[in-house]
């Protein structure tokens, strides 16, 4: 029986089937690199950067706001701190910051989503009536007023973003789980009296999990904006921490004259989110046949 | 060319808003006094909204803004004398303990609405100030009936204010909020009302307009003084927060008139001497950083020493405020009585720091102190950043904390001293010129905390500014005295650190003169004052 239950299974493509699809688009394949690089560079940071010490502990306001140079390729900050060293380092702050409120939103939404379209009744109404209330603010909004009351740091900054994001995907899975739950292999787990909450993780999540990722690799770009922002105001990460949208914050004041300062973390922040968002328009296609151009 | 364009626009645009809102602005007081047509506009460009009300009884914030130039008061600080100097009133006289003031006032001022000002209007507006209890309605305590005190028109033109205790209620009618002079037409007004854009003042300027981020005045021909062709007739203060924006608007002739600019945008605004100049005005302004002393670690004395002694006073003067404020000598800034130039004042020296961090006896081992400052002021960040690469050279973690003000101010008074921060900075100005805005409300103990935020509970430093209040009015040499004494006790235990005095530097379209500011009215320009080339 559980063979059958495999067998009527939706076929989830290989892993180098979809590399190949990912690869055939140019644009696609050039955002993975480049995302790859980024998560290599936030890996190694605090090895490839040149001046590791402008990270926390270190002024050099002699030669604050020195434009690039051999010496400070992206210049220096109104402190004389290399704001190349800060960007790269940048990349491991934004990238974890985004990756831990994706994670953590994946985790809150999924499974009350599955559950909410598995049980129908009752148990939906009341999941999804509180996911509505969520979904009437604004995600940036609702995360600034959460983040006013929890308090600035970029800890918060991320548990408000992943409170005000678990709805999206919420929603998302329960008209999968609606759809998945009719479909006979689920009937057939029934039948040999698996367990409900069995049912809905072994069978139920993964087989409804394919749009789930799509927009979660979207979103990460979104959220890396939306930690900028919540920094940019002063609601996310603190100083001295190298977070690109604290730097274009604390750099604003000295635009245009010391352009350098803002240009260089907003480069940073427009390629990330530019290479996910196309990384996520390739997942779709690869997990959607429908959407394949070619 | 460019410039010609946009004070043409401006003009119109202006002339269209005043014509619109001829219906709603001052529309309450029935005044039938309106400005000829002069398409003259002063702009004023502010990094943060001129207003929070214009009610001028409770507005305790950059209202002075406008509100100096709607209404008056009875006395005005001169800066030049150091004393205040008669503005509605002509003369006073007290009595040898100071607790009776009576006011001559003169007699040909009018309101807007066109009445005359008379004794009981001044004390109907005082009344009102105090009924209402709001913004800096606490200058009145002294009169407050509950306090024995009273306020009354004992002639057509003379009010007599009796005390309770002895106060400087020369220096109380002088105050940036809550001592403005209103129309007994405006008295039962709600804040609301005002806010809408009606006034009830006897100033040069009425106001016409207000949106919140802008306000449109408009010349009052009925004003005392008179009008001449060079001043300016309309005036637009209005909101622009980026520092670029207003830079550009100040190359580009759009507006004639801004401040508050990033210290890279003064540099080049500076430069461009066929454009504009800049004025640096001095003000009571003062930097304050004070530390919990109810708590560990800086409930030590030594540590608290070793923390002055880590602060980078000059360099924050110097390369993050590029020389635009003077590092502070006690608490009092200087222009004003009280402030004296012995007191002793740290400087940035990390052996000293050693030296104080050893004896203290506290060890750094995983020590982390927390500091907060309010999110907006980039300038407090920078410099905190400095300060915190010092500590960590003695092996000190500064966590820098940037916060909304209400949740700073929540934090800081938290029933539970350990929940509350190691440092507090933010900046101080008093609503008079009168040095006990610092200490009776900085040092003085408190049963609940409102702004004593070094905790401070010294019986010797509170009898000293008690002391020093009494005599403010019958002995001022005795009580400067005691405030010098205070600011030295204060110095000499480091309960709290002042960082810098601020100056306010205005950069002016080369087609304007006149702009002052008085240090006693933080940020407002008397427009009146202002006049084209």
């Amino acid at each position: 029986m559980n063979n059958f239950i495999q067998a009527m299974r939706p076929r989830i493509k290989s892993f180098q089937e979809s590399l190949y699809l990912l690869t055939r688009n140019k644009l696609s394949l050039i955002a993975l690199i480049i995302l790859i690089l980024l998560i290599l560079m936030a890996i190694l940071a605090p090895v490839i950067i040149p001046y590791p010490e402008d990270l926390v502990d270190a002024a050099h306001t002699a030669i604050k706001l020195q434009p690039p140079s051999a010496d400070h390729l992206m210049g220096t900050d109104e402190l004389g701190r290399d704001i190349f060293s800060r960007v790269i380092y940048g990349a491991r702050v934004s990238l974890t910051a985004a990756l831990a409120a994706v994670g953590l939103a994946l985790i809150i939404g999924i499974p009350l989503g599955a559950v909410a379209g598995s049980f129908g009744g009752w148990v939906d109404n009341v999941i999804m009536r509180i996911t509505d209330v969520f979904l009437s603010f604004p995600p940036l909004l609702l995360a600034i007023a959460m983040v006013a009351v929890l308090g600035s740091s970029l800890n918060n900054a991320i548990l408000a973003i992943s409170l005000s994001w678990w709805p999206w995907y919420t929603r998302l899975i329960r008209g999968q789980a609606i759809s998945v739950k009719e479909r006979k292999f689920v009937q057939a787990a029934e039948t040999i009296g698996s367990g409900r909450m069995k049912i809905i993780f072994k069978h139920i999540i993964p087989n409804c999990i394919s749009p789930v990722i799509v927009q979660a690799s979207m979103d990460i770009g979104g959220v890396i904006l939306t930690v900028a922002s919540l920094s940019f105001l002063g609601l996310g990460a603190q100083l001295p921490t190298p977070e690109w949208g604290l730097m274009i914050s604390m750099g604003r004041r000295f635009f245009p004259d010391s352009w350098w300062y803002c240009i260089f973390p907003g480069v940073a922040i427009f390629i990330t989110v530019l290479c996910f968002n196309l990384l996520g328009d390739a997942i779709r296609e690869i997990l959607d046949p429908k959407t394949r151009k070619n | 060319m460019m410039k010609r364009f946009f004070s043409l626009a401006l003009a119109s645009a202006l002339a269209l808003s005043l014509t619109a809102c001829g219906g709603s602005g001052n529309g309450g007081t029935g005044n039938g006094t309106a400005a000829p047509a002069d398409t003259k506009v002063l702009y004023h460009t502010y990094n943060t909204a001129p207003y929070v009300t214009l009610d001028p009884s409770t507005e305790y914030s950059n209202g002075i803004m406008v509100l100096q130039n709607v209404y008056e008061t009875l006395t005005r600080y001169n800066p030049e004398t150091g004393d205040v100097d008669p503005m509605l009133a002509t003369s006073w006289t007290r009595n040898d303990d100071g607790t009776i003031w009576v006011f001559q006032l003169r007699d040909d001022v009018t309101f807007h609405d066109g009445t005359a000002m008379t004794a009981q209007q001044v004390v109907n507006s005082f009344r009102r100030s105090m009924d209402l209890g709001q913004g800096g309605a606490y200058i009145w305590d002294a009169v407050l009936e509950s306090n024995g005190g009273k306020v009354e028109a004992t002639g057509d033109y003379e009010v007599t204010i009796t005390c309770g205790y002895p106060c400087a209620i020369d220096l109380v009618t002088s105050a940036a909020y809550a001592a403005y002079i209103m129309s007994d037409s405006v008295i039962e007004q709600t804040t609301e009302w005002f806010n809408e854009g009606n006034d009830g003042g006897s100033g040069p300027y009425m106001i016409k307009q207000a949106t919140g981020d802008s306000v449109v005045l408009q010349a009052y021909e009925g004003y005392r003084g008179g009008w001449q062709d060079n001043q300016y007739r309309n005036v637009m203060i209005r909101e622009v927060a980026e520092s670029s924006a207003r830079r550009q608007m100040m190359e580009t002739g759009e507006c004639q008139l801004s401040s508050e600019f990033s210290v890279t945008d003064l540099d080049a605004l500076k430069a461009q001497t066929d454009k504009v100049y800049a004025y640096q005005a001095d003000t009571f302004n003062n930097i304050i950083m004070f530390l919990n002393t109810a708590t560990e670690p800086c409930s030590n004395a030594d540590f608290r020493r070793a923390m002055a002694y880590a602060f980078p006073y000059e360099e924050t003067v110097n390369e993050i405020l590029n020389g635009n404020a003077q590092q502070s000598v006690g608490m009092v800034p200087s222009g004003l009585w009280g402030h004296d130039d012995s007191v002793f004042q740290y400087s940035c020296d990390l052996d000293k720091a050693r030296e104080y961090l050893d004896k203290s006896g506290i060890s750094t081992d995983g020590l982390k102190l927390t500091v907060t400052y309010m999110t907006s002021y980039d300038e407090y960040a920078s410099a905190l950043q400095l300060y915190q690469v010092n500590l960590k050279q003695l092996g000190i973690d500064l966590e820098l904390r940037s916060m909304e003000w209400d949740q700073q101010w929540a934090q800081a008074q938290n029933t539970a001293p350990e929940d509350r921060q190691d440092m507090f900075v933010f900046i101080w100005w008093p609503d008079y010129a009168d040095p006990v805005s610092w200490f009776q409300s900085l040092l003085h103990s408190e049963d609940q905390i409102v702004y004593n935020l070094s905790y401070l509970n010294d019986p010797e430093l509170d009898a000293i500014i008690e002391q020093s209040v009494a005599q403010t009015v019958t002995d001022r040499a005795a009580a400067e005295a005691g405030y010098v004494q205070a600011q030295k006790i204060v110095a000499e235990n480091a309960y709290l650190l002042n960082l810098y005095d601020q100056m306010h530097t205005y950069i002016i379209s080369n087609s304007i003169q006149g702009v002052t500011e008085n240090p006693s009215y933080s940020n407002a320009i008397l427009y009146y004052n202002v006049t084209a080339k």
